[in-house]
């Protein structure tokens, strides 16, 4: 039924022992994603948005990964509690994920056909026969000409937006409810990253399948998101709908990322500007609220006491400061646009 | 067959043929450069006269200069005619006696570090840091480090002549006593095994473990494949490309005498003592013959190596 939650990530903690100290690369994340929808997770590299990601489908397990929370399906299955066999089983059917470099992703020593065939037998009692014909249909579908003979060519044989057409068939060769996509277009030049873009829009109308798209890209997030998670040192930060989150963004980090654009609209400034500092180390991260060592403006409140991720200015628009919603309104006002003015003093 | 591969093709057949003519050059002066006394008083014998020396001198071309004396020896080299300065037999039909020896050693060894190098290599991959692969670590280095000739000679000392429970060494050809053949070959495998399982499993370890961090393992995980497949089909099949090139070369090289100086511990009469031998008396035409041979091999394994690779790594082909 359109409109259902096909995921629900609440509580979402991942760190990693280490020698040192526990690296808390997810500090609680919480969003959920709807059928049909694309959701976008947006963060610099640090953020937490690949690992959660992947400890989506189980693949930050290990050892030394300490997990809780809980990001539970349709259906009631728990990705969190769920066994190693059980997300086997999950993991390219009902989920699937693409990665950010398509020209290493896939196996270079077998034909593209033959991995996409290993994916559906894997999960499917289906003949080689059938599995090979579905195979061709989908790189047709996916938009890659000749695929009958491009079938049975090697990865290297195609270009690089070509190879992510390919990833793309192979992950949806199973018809998953969920698709993840990591950073599906860093790789790819300006042109090809749009026909992906709108490759995957195509096939979220055509088949039904929900999107979970990871990028750091703002313009990725503005042509095909309906929903934003914005994601900072391991936190949500802010999440809401798209139009809400581009006009009404109610956190410092937020401003940053959006005053952060160059703008075609308007004078071209000596200098682009940019959030002073760098991310804090997820080893030892700063108390309270993460951003305080680089917001201009933090006030006593936000290095003691950890904000809420919630709710402040509308329904299903949260965000995690301390700052009121006139203040914020106020404040986030730079020179005309959304930005985040320079720290007056080096941020410790 | 397209032009390019025959292009190929001959390109490789005439450097081979180059290289064998440098090795063949090479070997020839290093013997007119040492010192070897007058090879024509050895031949005659003791009690020759001088006008015998005389004549042994020239029948052996002995006066010639010395390219003319190379082109001869290797005449008698390539039509098979050669014989040898110090025994007055045939260079060839002395190979032919010891090649069996030397070919089972080589090949029984190379199926063993072949085997065991991608079994420890594999186990220290997966048990990276832990105890198991600490062990296969200090293990494969013991193994590269222990010369060949103290690991055979105590091999021998202490289990074959004190305990007796492997044979004193000597070779029993296959045909004659298959049993025996086995037991007189354990430990000259044992000894040439360990050096080259030390080097395997450590080439292969860092392989794999580069392997498993590759985005195309990555992939086949969020496939849903069970780990056992992406084991063997993803990782391993990428692992183990570039140590079956090596193989290729390694096994060339032993078939073509490296095998010396295990052969000489273990006295298996092998090509690679009769070379040892010949060296020691300076003994030319079996020098250059087996040089000859050993070189010959390796460069038919570098092509067969190429043909292979690109037969297993797909992106070579273009």
């Amino acid at each position: 039924m359109p409109g259902d939650d096909v995921l629900t990530v609440s509580n979402l903690r991942v760190g990693f022992r280490g020698e040192r100290g526990t690296v808390q690369a997810v500090d609680d994340v919480s969003f959920t994603l709807r059928r049909g929808e694309i959701v976008s997770i947006v963060g610099e590299s640090g953020s937490g948005k690949s690992v959660s990601a992947m400890t989506l489908m189980g693949l930050t397990r290990s050892r030394s990964a300490v997990i809780s929370g809980s990001a539970v399906m349709a259906d009631g299955t728990d990705l969190i509690t769920a066994s190693n066999q059980q997300l086997q089983r999950i993991r390219g059917s009902r989920i699937s994920m693409i990665f950010q470099d398509p020209m290493s992703a896939l196996t270079p020593v077998y034909r593209v056909g033959d991995q996409i065939i290993e994916q559906i037998r894997a999960h499917e009692k289906v003949s080689k026969a059938a599995a090979k014909a579905r195979a061709v249909d989908l790189l047709s579908r996916v938009g890659i000409p000749r695929a009958s003979e491009r079938v049975d060519d090697y990865p290297h044989q195609f270009s690089g937006g070509m190879r992510q057409r390919v990833m793309i068939a192979m992950a949806l060769s199973c018809s998953p409810e969920i698709l993840i996509a990591d950073e599906p277009t860093t790789a790819l030049d300006v042109t090809i990253q749009a026909q992906i873009l709108g490759e995957i829009e195509r096939l979220r109308d055509e088949i039904g399948v929900s999107v979970l798209l990871i990028t750091h890209d703002l313009g990725v997030v503005a042509e095909v998101a309906s929903r934003v998670v914005v994601m900072y040192s391991g936190r949500v930060v802010e999440t809401a709908d798209l139009g809400p989150l581009f006009a009404d963004p109610m956190h410092p980090y937020t401003w940053g990322l959006l005053g952060s654009v160059p703008r075609v609209d308007r004078e071209r400034p000596d200098r682009l500007p940019t959030i002073s500092g760098s991310p804090p180390s997820l080893l030892h991260p700063p108390t309270g609220c993460h951003f305080t060592p680089r917001c201009p403006h933090r006030f006593d409140l936000c290095p003691s006491v950890v904000p809420e991720l919630a709710d402040r200015v509308a329904p299903g628009h949260a965000d995690r400061c301390h700052l009121s919603v006139d203040d914020k309104r106020a404040k986030r006002v730079v020179d005309g646009a959304i930005g985040l003015p320079a720290l007056t003093e080096v941020p410790r | 067959m397209t032009v390019q591969m025959v292009a190929f093709a001959v390109k490789r057949l005439v450097s081979a043929v180059l290289v064998l003519f440098a090795v063949s050059i090479l070997t020839f002066l290093i013997f007119v450069a040492i010192p070897n006394g007058d090879p024509a008083l050895r031949l005659a014998g003791r009690t020759a006269t001088a006008s015998d020396i005389a004549a042994v001198r020239h029948t052996y071309g002995f006066d010639l200069p010395v390219w003319q004396q190379y082109l001869k020896t290797m005449g008698e080299v390539l039509s098979g005619n050669i014989q040898s300065y110090t025994q007055h037999v045939s260079v060839f039909s002395q190979i032919e006696r010891g090649f069996p020896a030397t070919l089972s050693l080589a090949l029984g060894a190379a199926i063993i570090w072949m085997v065991l190098g991608i079994v420890f290599g594999l186990i220290g991959a997966l048990r990276a840091g832990k105890a198991s692969d600490v062990t296969i670590t200090t293990a494969s280095f013991i193994g590269i480090s222990a010369p060949a000739f103290v690991v055979g000679a105590v091999l021998l000392y202490f289990l074959a002549f004190k305990l007796k429970i492997f044979p004193n060494g000597g070779y029993v050809p296959i045909t004659q006593d298959p049993v025996s053949w086995f037991t007189h070959l354990l430990l000259p495998w044992f000894t040439m095994s360990i050096l080259y399982i030390g080097i395997y499993a450590q080439v292969l370890r860092s392989g794999v473990l580069e392997v498993l961090d590759a985005d195309s393992v990555r992939t086949a995980r969020a496939k849903g494949l069970s780990p056992t497949r992406v084991l063997l089909k993803h990782v391993l099949r990428l692992s183990l490309i570039p140590i079956i090139s090596l193989w290729g070369l390694d096994l060339a090289a032993v078939v073509g005498g490296a095998t010396v100086i295990v052969e000489v511990v273990f006295n298996l009469n092998g090509i690679g003592q009769y070379l040892q031998q010949s060296v020691g008396a300076l003994d030319v035409p079996p020098v250059l013959t087996l040089t000859l041979l050993g070189a010959f091999f390796v460069v038919l394994a570098n092509a067969v190596v190429d043909v292979v690779y690109a037969l297993l790594d797909p992106r070579i082909r273009s």
